[in-house]
């Protein structure tokens, strides 16, 4: 009989028509609900980010430097510091490039006496000045430098003799991302910018940790004390924010540190093939 | 359904629903941004926090949009979701573009190369896992949600055909599986965290346990429903090629049940105002059960959409021109015969009639062949653009 037919008052839901009652209450408990879910998962994932790493790029200030500029390992400014210790600036463009083609041309410039614009980096001690492209700009040397006459005193800060050979395990970082322009600047999510800012002459560093585990800061160089050639470059480029060790003779340039690597081809090869 | 091109043919519905997933995806997008700087003591980095966030909202609401399906198979309470699914897909989209064209600008940009170059192919190696280039990856599969978010409105629908189109959004589970291994070749890899991991096993355990649960249901459902192809010369019961398919009892009244055919389209049988009729089971818009949709206005409407069309001959009301294919159908001592071959889809089909018992009396009072007692005539009962909304 029809009491057996099955009940067809179920609730049907139709987009146009108006919201069933039954979904109308599924519906006020399912959405704030979800939307709760939300809100939880946003503070987890932001709270999960890896940690931000304290660099510091002043971009809403721009300074005036007076000091002595060095092109090898990579272009530098020494400054010398109220407490008569000298700081030592890394120089690069905007954007991914280094200064290293803006002071190849011209004779004489290392061991001059400058006067730069820019913006500074820093992170953990470490420092850099970006140079303001929009400073007027030097026949000689583009924007924002221009030489200083003889008179100025020099700051003066030769490499130290390197010390005995270590072996450094770590991540090659792009200096300037690290330093404060990217953060963090390194890692697995950094590794297509970093290779893209070493690419352009932007100094790499090897960051790696003592044995206390503080950080140590690394500018990589030949063993004669000059930048990277191009074919050391290309040989650190795959390996770029992974896991590495690289072995070498530390010295000191002004208050920066620098690893003069032994034969990058032999060591990175060596790495690379060991990884999984 | 359209009867003309519309971008969007917005109803209440479709209005709330878009309110309430955009102030959703502001809410999740303002709460990561404010977690970033409460949680931590150094100040973020604003573009690479804005790109962790939409990368997260995106891979979010993805889950979100492969859950609905198997939900609203399990429960219809989840039909008001998938009802404007299609939204949430190209929102997804949208927020997922946003984040590749950030890592594409930040880190792919200012440099010696171009950003794609930079991003996807710049020092990687397939062989080595650290420096294994995830990136492309998501670029694979934002590429695919390109696609499906481009083809997205109805005029595709119509263009490709239901079935082709339907081909082309089921590459939303390849674009799945590209954009887990995104995450956890990429920034999972060797996070220091666990919440990410945990989120992303739970989600794909979820998606898989609800495509599963919802399959074998469907394949137990299929069982209980399913009716062997008559064999030649059958004679039982007097029916020749007919099989049976139930009792009127068996189905609600303006309601309709699936029958399984071996090796054949389903069918959906519904009863009315002491009468029976039987069309395909799937609907013409985005292949629809039609069986577990009601008669509303003398018209069968579908579950998903809403798309309507007429029990005794399949064919959408006018203005619209949808067709499915209808079926053969008696009833005899209240049990119901169906003959199994498809008629041309729109084919006009004299539905069966039945003696109603005695609660049903009153519905024999005034049904005519295209009325019922309960509504207007079932001719544009609704704004022509009102049925044209989809998920995607
Ligand atoms: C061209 C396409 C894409 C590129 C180039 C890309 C690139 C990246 C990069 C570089 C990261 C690491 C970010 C970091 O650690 O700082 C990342 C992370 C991530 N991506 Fe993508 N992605 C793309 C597409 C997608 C799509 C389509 C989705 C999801 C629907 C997605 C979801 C995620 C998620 C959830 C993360 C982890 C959270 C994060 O670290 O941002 N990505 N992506
Ligand atoms: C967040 C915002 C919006 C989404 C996501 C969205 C998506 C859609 C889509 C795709 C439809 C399709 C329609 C349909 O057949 O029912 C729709 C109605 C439409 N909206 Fe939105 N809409 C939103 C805003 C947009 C955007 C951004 C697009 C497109 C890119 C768009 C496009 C469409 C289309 C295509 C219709 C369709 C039309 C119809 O009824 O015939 N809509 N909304
Ligand atoms: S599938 Fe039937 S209305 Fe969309």
């Amino acid at each position: 009989m029809m009491a057996e037919k099955p009940n067809r008052n179920r609730a049907f839901y139709v987009g146009y028509l108006p919201l069933p009652r039954a979904h109308a209450v599924f519906l006020l408990v399912a959405v704030p609900l979800s939307i709760a879910g939300m809100i939880v998962g946003a503070l987890g994932l932001a709270g999960d980010q890896p940690a931000w790493g304290g660099g510091v790029w002043q971009t809403d200030q721009v300074n005036e430097w007076r000091g002595t500029l060095r092109l090898e390992p990579y272009p530098m400014l020494h400054v010398a510091g109220e407490d008569g210790e000298i700081e030592t600036y890394l120089l690069v463009e905007m954007g991914k490039f280094g200064t290293r083609d803006r002071f190849a041309g011209a004779d004489g410039l290392d061991g001059a006496s400058v006067k730069i614009r820019g913006r500074r980096l820093h992170r953990d001690g470490r420092k850099m000045i970006e140079l303001d492209p929009d400073d007027p700009k030097d026949p000689e040397l583009g924007p924002a430098v221009s030489l200083l006459d003889g008179a100025t005193p020099a700051v003066r800060a030769a490499m130290s003799m390197p010390g005995p050979r270590v072996t450094l395990r770590g991540e090659i970082v792009d200096s300037k991302c690290y330093l404060g322009a990217m953060k963090p600047g390194a890692g697995r999510g950094h590794k297509a910018c970093a290779t893209l800012c070493i690419s352009g002459g932007i100094p790499p560093m090897l960051v790696s940790r003592d044995a206390d585990g503080r950080a140590v800061y690394s500018l990589l160089a030949e063993n004669t004390g000059v930048g990277l050639s191009d074919s050391d470059l290309a040989v650190i480029k795959p390996v770029i924010g992974e896991p590495v060790v690289l072995s070498g003779r530390p010295a000191r340039v002004g208050s920066w540190r620098v690893l003069l690597v032994d034969r990058l081809d032999a060591q990175v090869d060596g790495a690379s093939s060991a990884s999984p | 359904m359209t009867n003309q091109f519309v971008w969007v043919s917005w109803n209440r519905h479709k209005k709330i629903y878009d309110a309430v997933l955009a102030a959703a995806c502001a809410l999740y997008l303002l709460c990561f941004v404010v977690g970033s700087f409460v949680f931590f003591d150094d100040r973020p980095d604003v573009m690479v926090m804005l790109i962790h966030a939409t990368g997260t909202l995106a891979i979010i609401l993805l889950h979100v949009i492969l859950c609905i399906g198997p939900l609203n198979r399990l429960s219809h309470r989840f039909a008001p979701l998938l009802y404007n699914r299609r939204h949430l897909g190209v929102t997804m989209f949208l927020v997922a573009l946003t984040h590749a064209g950030l890592v594409l600008l930040y880190y792919g940009g200012f440099g010696v190369v171009g950003p794609i170059h930079a991003v996807l192919f710049e020092g990687r190696s397939l062989t080595r896992l650290d420096a294994f280039p995830y990136e492309l990856l998501g670029f694979a599969g934002l590429l695919v949600l390109f696609v499906m978010a481009a083809t997205s409105h109805d005029f595709w629908l119509d263009t490709l055909s239901p079935r082709a189109w339907k081909g082309i959004h089921m590459a939303v589970y390849p674009a799945y599986g590209l954009l887990v291994a995104h995450v956890a070749l990429g920034s999972l890899f060797d996070a220091d965290g666990l919440i990410g991991r945990v989120l992303l096993a739970v989600g794909v355990a979820v998606v898989v346990t609800l495509h599963l649960t919802a399959g074998v249901r469907e394949l137990i459902c299929d069982a209980s429903c399913w009716r062997p192809m008559p064999e030649e010369g059958n004679e039982k019961s007097g029916t020749g090629e007919w099989i049976e398919a139930g009792t009127v009892d068996d189905i609600p009244e303006r309601g309709g049940r699936v029958v399984c055919l071996d090796g054949r389209e389903r069918i959906a049988v519904f009863c009315y105002d002491g009468k029976v009729s039987a069309i395909s089971n799937v609907c013409a818009h985005q292949n629809g059960p039609l069986g577990e949709g009601r008669i509303i206005d003398g018209c069968v409407t579908c579950p998903w959409h809403g798309y309507q069309y007429l029990p005794h001959n399949g064919q959408s009301p006018p203005p619209y021109h949808e067709k499915v294919p209808t079926y053969r159908v008696r009833v005899v001592n209240r049990t119901i015969l169906l003959d199994p071959r498809p008629l041309p889809p729109g084919t006009p089909v004299e539905p069966a009639f039945f003696e109603a018992g005695p609660d049903d009396e009153s519905l024999f009072e005034e049904s005519g062949p295209l009325s019922d007692d309960s509504g207007p005539p079932p001719v544009a009962p609704h704004p022509p653009t009102s049925l044209s909304e989809g998920d995607e």
